[in-house]
Parts: C-alpha cells; sequence; structure tokens
C-alpha cells in the first residue's frame, strides 16, 4: 500500500526532515555532502529560530528529525535543541562524527529515550577511514563511541558511506558494529558536494555494486534507510524505501534555513524556500520544486521487473551523473546485470 | 461498563492521512500505513476510549472497523485491555 500511494500522491507532512543544524565542523571529509552549502552558510539559527521551527514541525506532526551538518557538536546548543525536540515528541537522530562527544554529555544522552545517534566511520582500519575523514579521525571517532558506550546510550548506529576505498571492509566494520553494541548502517555515496570530484576515484564498480547487493541479503540487519534501493534484492523489500523520499516522505532544511527536497540536492536549483521566511508547512504544500519532484515518472523503468522495488532509483544521482531528473539511476542493478551478461 | 478498552501504545505516534492512519514507533523508527479511510480518528487513539466510541458506523463499516483495530494491535501500535465490572 505504501509505495503505491506515495508513488501517485503526497503525504500531509513530511515523516520526517533531514536538518542541518550548523555549517561548521572540524573535519574535512572527501566526500562530504554538504561542503558546497557550508561554504555559502554564514549564519547558523539561533536558538530561538531553531524552537520555532521545531514548534513548526510539531504543528505538522513530524515524526523525527535527523540532525546534522557540518559537525552538530560544534553546536553549544544542541543538547537544547534535542530536549526541545524530544518535550515535543520529536524523535530525534544525530549524524556525527563522532569526535566531539565528552563524558559528561554522553551521561546526559543515554537517558534520552527519543535520541537516535549514528557516528560516521568509513572504515574498519584507521588508515581506510583517515584516508576519506582525514587523519586522526578514527581514534577520535572510536573514543566518542567507547564514551557513549560506557554509559551504554541504547540507540547507536555505525554509518558507512560505501566506496571503492573501504569496500573490502564492510564486514569488518559490521563486526565492529557488534563489539561497540552499535547497528551497521550503510550509505550510498553520492555525487553530491565534494563527492562531485571524488566521484571518479570512489565509486564503486559495477562488480562491487553486484557484491554489495548479496551482502545486504546476507545481512538483514544492516540498516540502509534511504539507499540502495536501486540494487537490494527482492528478499529486502521492506526494510526501507523503496523509492525516493524526496519531497515525499522529507525534505531538507540548511543551518540557514533553506529548504530543499532532500539533503542530497542542495542546489540553487532545487532550493524550494526558506523556513524562516515562511512556514515549512507552507512550502511543503506549495513549493514548485516539490511538486516536480513528486510529479517525477522514469517512463524507461515503468517496464522493468525491478520497478516496484525501486520505482527507477535516486533521481539525484541521475541529475549529477546524466544531468537530468527524468532518467533511471545511473547504478541501477537490472543495468549492471545486463551489461554483466554482455559480456 | 464492561468491555474492551483500546489506547495507544508507549513511544507509538499516529496522524492522519488521506487514506487513514500513519503510526510511527519511536522504539524502532519504523513506519505502518493502515489503510482505514475515515473509520478511526487518530485522536481516539491517543488515550484509553472503550469500544463502543468506535463502532459509530453500519454493520459493514463497524466490521471493517473492528478488523483494522485487530491488525493494529497485533502490529503492536495500539493497546487492547479487557474491563468487566
Amino acid at each position: 500500500m505504501k509505495k503505491e500511494y506515495l508513488y501517485n500522491r503526497r503525504l500531509s507532512a513530511p515523516v520526517n526532515v533531514t536538518w542541518e543544524i550548523t555549517y561548521r565542523c572540524n573535519l574535512a571529509c572527501r566526500h562530504c555532502l554538504s561542503a558546497g552549502t557550508m561554504a555559502n552558510c554564514k549564519n547558523d539559527m539561533s536558538l530561538n529560530q531553531c524552537k520555532e521551527f521545531i514548534d513548526d514541525l510539531c504543528r505538522m506532526k513530524v515524526f523525527q528529525v535527523n540532525i546534522g551538518g557540518g559537525e552538530p557538536f560544534i553546536r553549544a546548543y544542541l543538547i537544547d535543541i534535542l530536549k526541545y525536540a524530544h518535550e515535543n515528541g520529536i524523535v530525534t537522530c544525530v549524524s556525527t562524527n563522532g569526535t566531539l562527544i565528552r563524558d559528561s554529555l554522553s551521561k546526559k544522552m543515554a537517558e534520552m529515550d527519543l535520541l537516535y545517534i549514528q557516528v560516521s566511520l568509513d572504515g574498519a582500519k584507521p588508515d581506510t577511514n583517515d584516508f576519506i575523514r582525514g587523519k586522526g579521525s578514527y581514534e577520535k571517532a572510536i573514543a566518542g563511541i567507547e564514551v557513549l558506550n560506557k554509559y551504554n546510550f541504547p540507540n547507536l548506529s555505525i554509518n558507512t558511506v560505501v566506496t571503492r576505498i573501504n569496500f573490502k571492509e564492510i564486514r569488518e566494520i559490521y563486526e565492529l558494529g557488534k563489539f561497540y553494541k552499535a547497528k551497521t548502517r550503510l550509505s550510498r555515496f553520492r555525487p553530491s558536494g565534494n563527492a562531485k570530484k571524488a566521484w571518479k576515484e570512489m565509486h564503486l564498480t559495477n562488480m562491487q555494486v553486484l557484491e554489495l547487493s548479496e551482502y545486504l541479503s546476507e545481512y538483514k540487519d544492516v540498516l540502509t534507510g534511504d539507499s540502495f534501493f536501486s540494487i537490494t534484492a527482492e528478499d529486502r523489500r521492506n526494510l526501507g524505501l523503496n523509492m525516493c523520499g524526496a519531497a515525499k516522505m522529507t525534505c531538507s532544511v540548511g543551518p540557514d534555513g533553506r529548504v530543499y527536497p532532500c539533503a542530497f540536492l542542495q542546489e540553487e536549483s532545487f532550493y524550494s524556500g526558506n523556513i524562516l521566511d515562511e512556514s515549512l508547512e507552507t512550502i511543503w504544500n506549495n513549493s514548485s520544486v516539490f511538486r516536480t519532484m513528486r510529479s517525477l515518472r522514469i517512463e524507461a523503468c515503468e517496464t522493468c521487473p525491478r520497478f516496484d522495488i525501486c520505482h527507477g532509483g535516486c533521481p539525484a544521482v541521475a541529475f549529477f551523473l546524466k544531468n537530468e531528473l527524468n532518467c533511471p539511476d545511473p547504478e541501477c542493478i537490472y543495468q549492471v546485470h545486463l551489461q554483466r551478461d554482455a559480456v | 461498563m464492561s468491555g474492551i478498552l483500546y489506547g495507544g501504545a508507549a513511544g507509538v505516534s499516529v496522524r492522519k492521512e488521506s487514506f487513514g492512519l500513519l503510526f510511527y514507533n519511536a522504539r524502532d523508527t519504523n513506519l505502518t500505513f493502515v489503510k482505514s479511510g475515515d473509520l478511526i480518528d487518530p485522536e481516539y487513539l491517543c488515550e484509553e476510549r472503550h469500544e463502543s466510541e468506535f463502532y459509530r458506523w453500519s454493520i459493514k463499516e463497524n466490521e471493517m472497523t473492528r478488523k483494522i483495530l485487530a491488525q493494529i494491535i497485533n502490529r503492536g501500535l495500539i493497546l487492547e485491555k479487557r474491563i468487566s465490572l
């Protein structure tokens, strides 16, 4: 029912909102999707502005906010923002590089039932991770994870952006997660932000795409969220999204209030409004960019046997690689299979 | 009064959509879409209410409501409590 509904209509409000809460970061990851936006962003919203935004989300009955950046723990008022969201019944999931997680903060966060934390780690080994995220970042991230473990923080996951660089370590990353009582989440490498420059060097090969699909079938407890629906097999169809959620299930808000259909489409041509000028509800209901995203029909995919599992894949990847939204996902597994069989 | 009370489960939020109800479970962040049309008001699921308050339709619609409530209970999204005097 879900897929048929979302493909033809829209929800009254997002299910979740990706909120980049600050433009500042203490790292400079090679694949940072926010790098371009952050460079143009001069001011974070004030605490009062953040609270008004949370009020707006509460009115709309948004269930969850995925807080990122930049690095959220750089914000002095992060805990106040989290508390306010929780008081309003909104679940928060903080995506962090883990390097700034301190003892006293972890103790407080361990008592927050509505808080999920996702620590980014792009390798099971320091060299692999640090090549992508910067020298010393692995040790600091692990230290942050250990502090959270010390206080039995219950809702912890390790998030890895899967690239050619770390692909061979995805099983070890899973074991690392088990060791640290964390779920493993794999995110798709998309050519957005800094990743546009790094794409050629870091994107998965066709063989790796096929292997990843098999891996995800084998490890059904690995989370994928909005990633990989273009390659996931039939046996995972209910374990994540099966179509693009941009402007249908989610949208993205920047540190200065600018709104986009999703975190991977933070480009001027997808600018949809600003929550400092109008409510998110108004933008959600009236934005022409959002209407465009909702009306996307990737006709070339509609006769594909996998259509029900992916609905054409990720338009952001198609846009950045093919300069077009209305075309099949360039990393679609069906195409990869066809190419392999043709050889 | 005897019968059944229905009420929300801990950590579960619900809102109305045009197809019916959209549930969100904070314990695992999972969503559940329930095609209930206008049969069940989500406000009724925020606190304990007697079953008679849910069955205010035709016989056929009440039967559909009963089935939908059973499905939602099965998924742990609302709780059912039997009471008797």
